[in-house]
């Protein structure tokens, strides 16, 4: 795997170029901030670029930015945004841009390098990865009343899990329960909110994230 | 009483010297009481005598008189004698044919112009001893020698001139008031005058002395009056015109004083002072005409003085204006008479019609001047409420003081430096170069000068009413200078109260950038580095070694989300990033309740956002905090020129801004925005708003 890194901290950049390394994957460039970046994935076409929100020079959300112009420019390259807060809205802003092969992380998930290569795996491949803290925000926002109080305490660790882009195998793993039966709390759970039944993974999630957002409180 | 000392002095002799020469006339009157005859009156001609017409006349008076029959010489002794030597001072031995005798009547002063003018023929008034007038005609041969006398009853005319000195008195009494009055008034000037018009009036009464020099000082000393009425006259008018009615009463005062002396000490068989003239009395006409015209001249210079000011005088002093200009005008017409009469050369300076008049007119002035001074009096409501008025500040100072001095034209002048003073357009205004009729009144504010009024100078005559405005007029640009340095010093402290903020709003910006860039960035490498480290190792998580690496990184992760806890809370930075609805939305995120959320979509400027931003944080965070609400609602709206927030929540109540509590906080937040914070805090719920001006 071909990965470009965008980080300015040096100390993060260098850091995480030599995990990823050790896990045998091939950091083919790193930049302190957003310049050049989109020149460089157009050009070099890797696997994933992983980027901070933040840096030169506002330090406001450059990286973000950057992420939603190289998706558009280059929709082959996976993307994962890594912020030091989690914003909903930015979870959101990413996924309107196209949800299939970006992730949104917590910057501190990259010291847990099992969290980080699996993320990027899963983004490689086309998937989804959205922080479980936005999730978790936006699942468990309170709300006066609505769809949601409609759902079980196990559809909601399924809706959860499926906000985070994980698929109906991998939900069924984690819930220690046969795919089958995971699948029909999907299915429930689309139907109790009234989307799509059986839209691929990525465009669920994005499905999902921005009905959540959207549910009044 | 508060009268200046040195007037309180001469007010005492003037009111002894008054009271004096009332209670002289008085009893001088009442001393002549007693005698046949008072005051010799009047002279008149009677047409030119013939020989058949006097014996004619005589026979019809005689006749009438005493019953038809001539008078024996013993007759004429016993009755026509005794009272005409009283008349004429008691000091001919008798009235008879004899030719001494004769002379001795005809060389008093009362016989001398009617011997002179009709050598044959005279009549002369007089008044007996009940107070009846009568006729004393003598007939007197070519010679001059009496050659008979006629006593008859005359109903008129009155005796003028103990009204004359009346009139005098009570002129006197009426000039000491008003210029006491004038005094406690402020009117320092014009009092001083009235008083001298007092002295003058009381001198009206010598005449009635039988001292030759008490008697001569009587004649010349009223002279004065004409000139006590052009110094009343204080700065009205122009200069010029003021000049010149000095010079002409000048004039008239020393003409009207040398007149007397060349005749009237005669009266009770003296010389006169200047005896060159004795004989002659066309010289004494001639100076009582020209002392008259010039008089005359005095008083319509100073009618037409107060007729030209009342075009420019202010309604409270345009009537006392027309009065004075109207006592002018009737002793300038008086005057003019009495120059014909003399000229005509059958007048009398210290009798007469015309006199009455003169003193009539000279009580008048100070009739006027005391008139106007109670007019001034009743100016005291509106001086009050200029003061009220004078709340007014700046463009509205000056037609209130307008208002108040009853001029139009009155300028405001100021001066920060106690010197100069400049007017309205920040020109320089000299005091001593005001044009004609202008005059400054300068402003004084704890001794120093703040400013100054330019106004008509005829308001001087009334510088207590001046004074009193200027006064008020101090205390109101004081007021205006205090309220312009409040002001100032709010500015100031507004703006640094601003500048507070903003500087802990940057030290909030610049902590969060540190604990970004810093330590969360160091403790992710570090977290890296760990990762590293268990991997390179080789370590498993089953390992001893792995699972304190394992450990130190969920730790690290742990320390991570307490500092992100920490920095989220000090910078909004979605604010800046996103604005304040995405902002505020990610507070409701956070909330423990669920908040309902109206956003205008009406941008705020940058810093008003910022306050409401945190307006709702905190509200937010005290309602977690303290509310036990069950749901909460957030409204923004921009509403004509200001931000409106509005966080409602339904829990206990209880919200105080008190002291140190992070409502007070917010309240100085927006108050240093220049908004305002108010909270409706009760059993029902809490409300919170605050109104935030959008510059």
């Amino acid at each position: 795997m071909r990965v470009i890194l965008v980080d300015d901290s040096a100390l993060i950049r260098e850091g995480l170029a030599s995990l990823l390394a050790d896990e045998g994957i091939d950091v083919i460039a790193t930049f302190a901030d957003a310049d050049g970046v989109g020149e460089a994935v157009a050009e070099r076409r890797p696997d994933a670029l992983v980027i901070d929100v933040r840096m030169p020079p506002t330090f406001q959300t450059e990286g973000l930015e950057a992420a939603l112009d190289i998706r558009r420019a280059t929709p082959s390259t996976a993307i994962l945004v890594l912020s030091q807060h989690i914003e909903t809205r930015y979870a959101v802003e990413l996924l309107e841009g196209g949800a299939a092969g970006v992730g949104y992380l917590l910057k501190d998930r990259v010291t847990d390098i099992d969290t980080l290569i699996d993320a990027l795996g899963r983004i490689v491949e086309g998937g989804t990865v959205i922080d479980p803290e936005v999730v978790t925000r936006l699942v468990q926002r309170p709300r006066s009343s609505g769809p949601l109080d409609r759902l079980s305490e196990r559809e909601r660790e399924v809706l959860s899990l499926m906000a985070e882009g994980h698929t109906n195998a991998r939900i069924a793993d984690e819930l220690v329960v046969n795919q089958r039966t995971a699948e029909t709390h999907v299915s429930n759970i689309l139907t109790k909110l009234d989307l799509p039944p059986d839209a691929p993974v990525d465009r669920r999630v994005s499905a999902v994230v921005l009905w959540l957002k959207n549910q009044p409180a | 009483m508060g009268f200046h000392p040195r007037y309180a002095v001469a007010l005492a002799l003037g009111v002894a010297l008054a009271l004096a020469a009332t209670i002289w006339s008085i009893s001088e009157s009442r001393d002549r009481a007693g005698l046949p005859v008072i005051e010799l009156l009047r002279v008149e001609a009677l047409p030119a005598p013939s020989s058949s017409r006097i014996d004619d006349h005589l026979n019809r008076l005689f006749a009438a008189w005493n019953g038809e029959r001539p008078w024996t010489d013993e007759e004429l002794e016993a009755r026509i004698e005794p009272p005409l030597l009283e008349a004429i001072g008691g000091t001919a031995a008798a009235v008879n044919t004899s030719d001494a005798a004769a002379r001795a009547v005809i060389g008093q002063r009362r016989f001398v112009d009617m011997a002179e003018q009709l050598p044959n023929f005279a009549r002369v008034i007089a008044v007996a001893d009940n107070g009846d007038p009568f006729v004393l005609t003598m007939v007197l041969s070519e010679a001059g020698q009496v050659q008979g006398l006629l006593v008859d009853d005359l109903p008129s005319p009155p005796p003028l001139r103990g009204w004359a000195a009346a009139l005098a008195l009570a002129t006197a009494w009426l000039f000491l008031f008003s210029g006491a009055a004038a005094d406690r008034y402020g009117r320092e000037q014009q009092a001083w005058g009235l008083l001298a018009g007092s002295l003058v009036s009381c001198s009206a009464v010598l005449v009635l002395s039988r001292s030759e020099l008490v008697y001569t000082a009587g004649r010349v000393l009223p002279v004065l009056a004409v000139a006590v009425a052009v110094w009343l006259l204080g700065d009205a008018g122009p200069r010029r015109a003021r000049r010149w009615l000095w010079v002409v009463a000048g004039a008239a005062v020393v003409v009207g004083a040398l007149a007397p002396l060349t005749r009237d000490a005669a009266r009770i068989g003296h010389p006169p002072l200047i005896g060159a003239f004795a004989d002659d009395p066309t010289v004494y006409r001639a100076l009582l005409s020209l002392a008259a015209a010039l008089v005359g001249v005095t008083m319509a210079g100073v009618a037409a003085v107060n007729l030209g000011d009342l075009g420019r005088l202010s309604r409270w002093r345009r009537p006392p204006g027309w009065a004075a200009a109207t006592a002018a005008g009737m002793w300038a017409v008086a005057a003019f008479g009495s120059a014909a009469d003399y000229a005509a050369g059958d007048g009398d300076w210290a009798g007469g019609s015309l006199l009455g008049i003169t003193w009539v007119a000279f009580g008048a002035v100070a009739a006027v001047i005391a008139l106007e001074l109670v007019a001034s009096r009743w100016d005291s409501p509106e001086l009050a409420s200029l003061v009220i008025d004078l709340d007014a500040e700046g463009s509205e100072l000056q037609p209130a003081i307008a208002r108040a001095l009853e001029d139009a034209s009155v300028q405001v002048v100021v001066s920060d430096d106690g010197e100069t003073l400049l007017d309205e357009t920040g020109a320089e205004v000299d005091g001593e170069a005001l044009p004609a009729g202008r005059s400054l009144t300068l402003i004084r504010s704890n001794g120093t000068t703040v400013g100054g009024l330019v106004h008509d100078a005829a308001l001087n005559t009334n510088r207590a009413r001046v004074e009193a405005v200027a006064a008020a007029a101090g205390l109101a640009l004081e007021v205006g200078r205090l309220n312009r340095q409040v002001l100032a010093q709010l500015e100031d402290v507004t703006e640094s109260r601003a500048r507070i903020v903003r500087a802990s709003d940057a030290a909030r910006r610049r902590i969060e950038r540190d604990l970004h860039d810093g330590a969360q960035q160091r403790l992710v490498g570090l977290g890296l580095t760990i990762q590293r480290a268990r991997r390179l190792s080789g370590a498993t998580i089953d390992s001893e070694r792995g699972a304190l690496l394992e450990a130190a990184s969920r730790e690290l992760r742990e320390i991570i989300e307490d500092i992100r806890a920490v920095s989220r809370g000090s910078n909004p930075a979605l604010l800046v990033e996103r604005g304040l609805a995405a902002a505020v939305d990610a507070l409701a995120e956070r909330a423990p309740v669920p908040v309902r959320l109206a956003v205008d979509d009406d941008p705020l400027p940058d810093a008003v956002a910022t306050t409401v931003y945190f307006v709702v944080a905190e509200a937010l965070a005290n309602m977690a905090k303290h509310a036990e609400a069950s749901s909460a609602s957030v409204s923004i709206c921009r509403h004509g020129g200001e931000a409106r927030v509005q966080i409602t929540d339904d829990g206990q109540g209880g919200a105080t801004m008190t002291h140190g509590s992070g409502l007070q906080g917010l309240d100085d937040r927006v108050a240093a925005a220049g908004g305002t914070l108010t909270i409706d805090s009760g059993p029902g719920g809490t409300t919170l708003e605050a109104c935030i001006p959008c510059a």
